[in-house]
């Protein structure tokens, strides 16, 4: 809380109360009325306030099942994910397996992916033509479409959020405290069970939590290979574009929109309040190995079956993509890069632009939120800060259902356009700029700044010769969060295409409706490709390691 | 016109937080203090005691909540931190990371839009004055402790202030480095007649640098002087115990007049004079006697001291070794060393009997209710 002398302090400084009042006004516009605008719709029937519409929802049982379909699959995907994201850290950072290195960089890998990739990889691999069901078993099945295929998929798919979470805990418990625990007389296991799962515990429910949200509001894979689970996320979809029930699709948004704010504050609580295992944070020091010889050989096993899954799903979007007629005709062709590139070159083109544009826009924008909310005492600090990190919190498809809304007649028409991409790039992934522009600020001990005023640097030359360049990998980090994230972007964005202005993602689904798979192989790969070339060139450019970037992503 | 009062004045500052339970704690507490050009003066005491706080006030870092610092007479309230020319060496050094030895060093001229030739004349000189010399285009991370300490301290060398602040220089440094940077900081000052501000909890480095300590606990001014006079003539307990390190022992006035006093300790009667005791002395009146350990003379011979015990402790520390003396229920602290001029002194053992004399004219007497 300000006080009011740091109230004054401020007005002072005329530039940043402009900037604050600026700040509130883009997130207020572009995050509180969106779903100000759902909340509305979903409870209005001819311009009077009800709640008939919800209750229609939760009368007829379809509804009713994709909310448990949707908890469902959160809770069963959460669970596999974090044992597997645990399994993997551990392994990695306490279990002294071999190949730190390479493990290291196969529990990322599944982060820059399209979210749907593993979907068209599964329908490819175990659909109705799959290669594994119906080539090498044989099996006439409609293939793993529904809740076992989602299962596979999303754990695939987010158990790197498990594992980035769990190692940077894992790797900030201090090592002296196993070692301790051993000298006082207790086994491994012992020491595993009272010293490093218990330090882990709030880094264990934080990461249950955000997969749990990150798979309930998931569009992609369930949308490819759904079938007939319904979710949430899909449900929205279909009654407000599909079948232009709006004030429908508008409700299952909130219902989908409530938990995950929950959740999401909850998580960081427990963040908040476990984060005695990072108070010693001697992250450099490296422990010794916690674990016998047979312990080492089941971990690894344990890590190369992952690796071998997440292997097998990219090389089969690669194999998928030269392949004619998967399932019917098994011949080499370059058919589908040609005609790929006549469908779709204009649409990557424009996707690529318009992520490069929101890229620079989001990690300014974090880092200007950041500064402020760390270093400048005002009134409303923790306001912005609970505003910018809101829409994390927040469904994509209720962020696309309320972008519809709410820029679709004046004074904000801007549906159709390009600068309505741009904003939802921008608004969606600043908390990710925003955080780790505050982690970094908390890492430049103040005293470095103000070393620079005492030796008679004004705030501005503090700010440019020593604050900027010191979270500078912050910046970074946010940027090519924000790209990757904007290329591989759906749940919001199908709501927001146009004819002239489509995302590659989109396309890429399309193709997979009308069972071009081998089209939508190549777009996949293609797409993969450039994310992994980015991140390859941000690293040349700025001299920044893998870690220091990906650090942000959780 | 010039100045003829104190250089830097410190007069009647306060400040008060808010902790983490949103209640107010006073920090500094009215505290005045007026330092002379040149002069080296410590604030020391224990944590918590407002020193740093202190220091920062006077750097422009914190505000006072009243009172106000005046430098030549002129007071420095409304000059922003950046123009006041006090440059200050952290305790965790704040060096920036991402700049050379030579650009930290050269950080505070480049803000003054120094020509770059200068500021490698300048950046050069006071490298060299700290031993620095090679060590320029480095980083931080790449440098010793030691190192890092020096490169702190050439970057406020180099701006020539007339006052430099230091909160807890040393505190990072092992013990052998931290006597030879006490050193190379004193000789720095004497030889550039640089005014010093310095904060530590440490009682030695208070004691060997400074030409003036001034104690602080709870935000207030207990006692300054010159470090022998106040390790001599402590004027409270809580001094006697943080600077000396004294033994506490009861004493009760068995007569007084008016030059003197007999108190009787641990059954003994010592006469001391009135300036050693606080306050005007009664018979029968219970006074605290502080005892410190170098004044505690050890005797193997049962027969020589007015007290005996045994030993309860040893602790050999290399020069002088420490010993803890029963003496009925009350313990002693002596310290002596194991070697004086007539030779090697028979070691004294755990369990050992041993006689013991103090001498009276040590004493510092308290009264029982302050």
């Amino acid at each position: 809380m300000a006080t009011t002398a740091q109230n004054r302090a401020i007005l002072r400084e005329p530039a940043v109360v402009a900037t604050i009042i600026l700040m509130f006004l883009l997130l207020g516009l572009f995050i509180l009325y969106p779903i100000f605008s759902v909340l509305r719709l979903s409870l209005t029937q001819q311009g009077s306030f009800s709640v008939d519409v919800y209750r229609e929802l939760f009368n007829r049982p379809r509804y009713l099942r994709s909310i448990t379909n949707s908890v469902m699959l959160g809770t069963v995907v959460a669970t596999i994910a974090t044992i597997v994201g645990f399994v993997f850290a551990f392994a990695i950072y306490r279990g002294g397996i071999k190949g730190r290195r390479f493990f290291q960089t196969m529990a990322i890998l599944p982060i820059i992916s399209p979210p749907f990739m593993f979907a068209l990889s599964v329908i490819l691999l175990f659909g109705r033509n799959g290669l594994v069901t119906a080539r090498l078993l044989g099996l006439d099945t409609s293939g793993l479409y529904g809740l076992p295929g989602l299962i596979l998929v999303q754990t695939v798919n987010l158990f790197p959020i498990a594992y980035l979470t769990l190692s940077g805990i894992l790797q900030n418990i201090d090592p002296d405290l196993e070692t301790g625990a051993m000298n006082l007389g207790a086994s491994r296991f012992t020491v595993f069970r009272t010293i490093t799962v218990p330090l882990a515990i709030p880094g264990i429910l934080a990461s249950w939590l955000v997969v749990f949200v990150t798979s309930m509001t998931d569009f992609g894979n369930p949308i490819m290979i759904g079938g007939s689970f319904d979710v949430l996320s899909v449900q929205a979809y279909l009654e407000f574009t599909g079948m232009g029930n709006l004030p429908r699709g508008a409700a299952l948004a909130v219902l989908l929109l409530i938990p995950t704010v929950l959740v999401y504050f909850l998580q960081r609580a427990i963040m908040k309040r476990g984060s005695y295992a990072t108070v010693t944070g001697k992250s450099s020091r490296r422990g010794r190995p916690n674990t016998g010889r047979g312990m080492r050989v089941i971990l690894m096993t344990f890590c190369s079956a992952v690796t071998f899954l997440v292997v097998l799903f990219y090389g089969t979007i690669v194999f998928g993509s030269f392949v004619r007629l998967w399932g019917v005709d098994w011949s080499f062709t370059l058919d589908h890069f040609s005609y790929s590139w006549d469908v779709g070159f204009v649409t990557l083109r424009n996707t690529i632009m318009l992520a490069l544009i929101a890229t620079p826009l989001t990690a300014f924008m974090g880092l200007i939120i950041a500064f402020l909310t760390i270093r400048k005492h005002f009134f409303g600090r923790s306001a912005l800060s609970f505003l910018s990190l809101l829409s994390y919190a927040i469904p994509g498809t209720a962020i696309g259902i309320g972008y519809v809304l709410a820029f679709n007649a004046a004074p904000f028409r801007w549906s159709g356009t390009a600068f309505i991409l741009v904003t939802a790039y921008v608004f969606r992934n600043v908390p990710i700029a925003v955080e780790s522009g505050i982690a970094a600020l908390k890492q430049i001990s103040a005293e470095i700044e103000e070393s620079s005023t005492n030796l008679g640097a004004n705030s501005s030359q503090t700010f440019r010769q020593v604050t900027l360049p010191l979270i500078k990998p912050a910046f970074f980090a946010g940027a090519t969060f924000t790209f990757v994230r904007s290329m591989t972007a759906i749940s919001a964005i199908i709501f927001l295409v146009s004819a002239r202005w489509n995302h590659v993602t989109v396309l890429i689904l399309a193709q997979t409706e009308i069972m071009r798979l081998g089209v939508a192989s190549v777009m996949s790969t293609i797409l993969i490709i450039i994310i992994m070339a980015f991140i390859y060139l941000i690293m040349k450019a700025t001299g920044l390691k893998r870690d220091q970037i990906f650090s942000s992503a959780q | 016109m010039l100045h003829t009062g104190a250089y830097l004045e410190i007069r009647g500052i306060s400040k008060a937080f808010r902790d983490g339970r949103g209640n107010r704690v006073t920090a500094v507490d009215r505290l005045s203090l007026q330092i002379d050009r040149g002069e080296f003066v410590t604030l020391i005491g224990p944590s918590g005691c407002g020193k740093t706080t202190t220091l920062r006030i006077v750097s422009g870092m914190e505000h006072a909540d009243s009172g106000d610092i005046l430098l030549e007479g002129k007071s420095l309230a409304g000059i922003p931190p950046q123009q006041r020319n006090m440059p200050m060496v952290f305790q965790s050094y704040a060096l920036f990371p991402h700049m050379t030895v030579f650009d930290n060093i050269a950080y505070g001229l480049r803000t003054r839009g120094m020509t770059a030739n200068a500021i490698a004349h300048d950046v050069a000189l006071a490298s060299q004055m700290v031993d620095l010399a090679g060590v320029e285009h480095r980083y931080p991370g790449e440098l010793s402790g030691g190192q890092q300490q020096r490169v702190a301290l050439a970057r406020a060398l180099v701006l020539k202030p007339r006052i430099i602040l230091f909160d807890e220089p040393l505190s990072n440094l092992d013990p052998r480095l931290r006597t030879q940077t006490r050193r190379a900081i004193r000789r720095v000052q004497e030889l550039l007649g640089i005014t010093i501000l310095y904060v530590t909890h440490d009682q030695s480095e208070a004691l060997s640098l400074s030409d003036r300590v001034v104690i602080m606990n709870h935000g207030r001014l207990i006692q300054e002087g010159h470090p022998r006079d106040v390790y001599h003539t402590p004027v409270s307990p809580f001094v006697a115990d943080f600077i000396a390190n004294a033994t506490f022992l009861d004493g009760v006035v068995e007569s007084a007049d008016d030059t003197s006093a007999d108190v009787r300790i641990l059954g003994q009667l010592y006469r001391v004079s009135r300036e050693q005791i606080q306050g005007t002395p009664e018979v029968g009146q219970d006074l605290l006697v502080a005892v410190i350990p170098e004044t505690v003379f050890l005797h193997t011979d049962t027969g020589r001291g007015e007290l005996t015990g045994s030993v309860e402790a040893v602790a050999f520390t290399g020069p002088l070794t420490e010993y803890t003396v029963g003496c009925g229920d009350t313990w002693i602290t002596a310290v002596r060393a194991e070697r004086n001029s007539t030779g090697v002194l028979h070691p004294l053992e755990t369990g050992d009997p041993v006689a013991i004399s103090l001498d009276s004219s040590t004493f510092r007497l308290y009264r029982t209710d302050p």
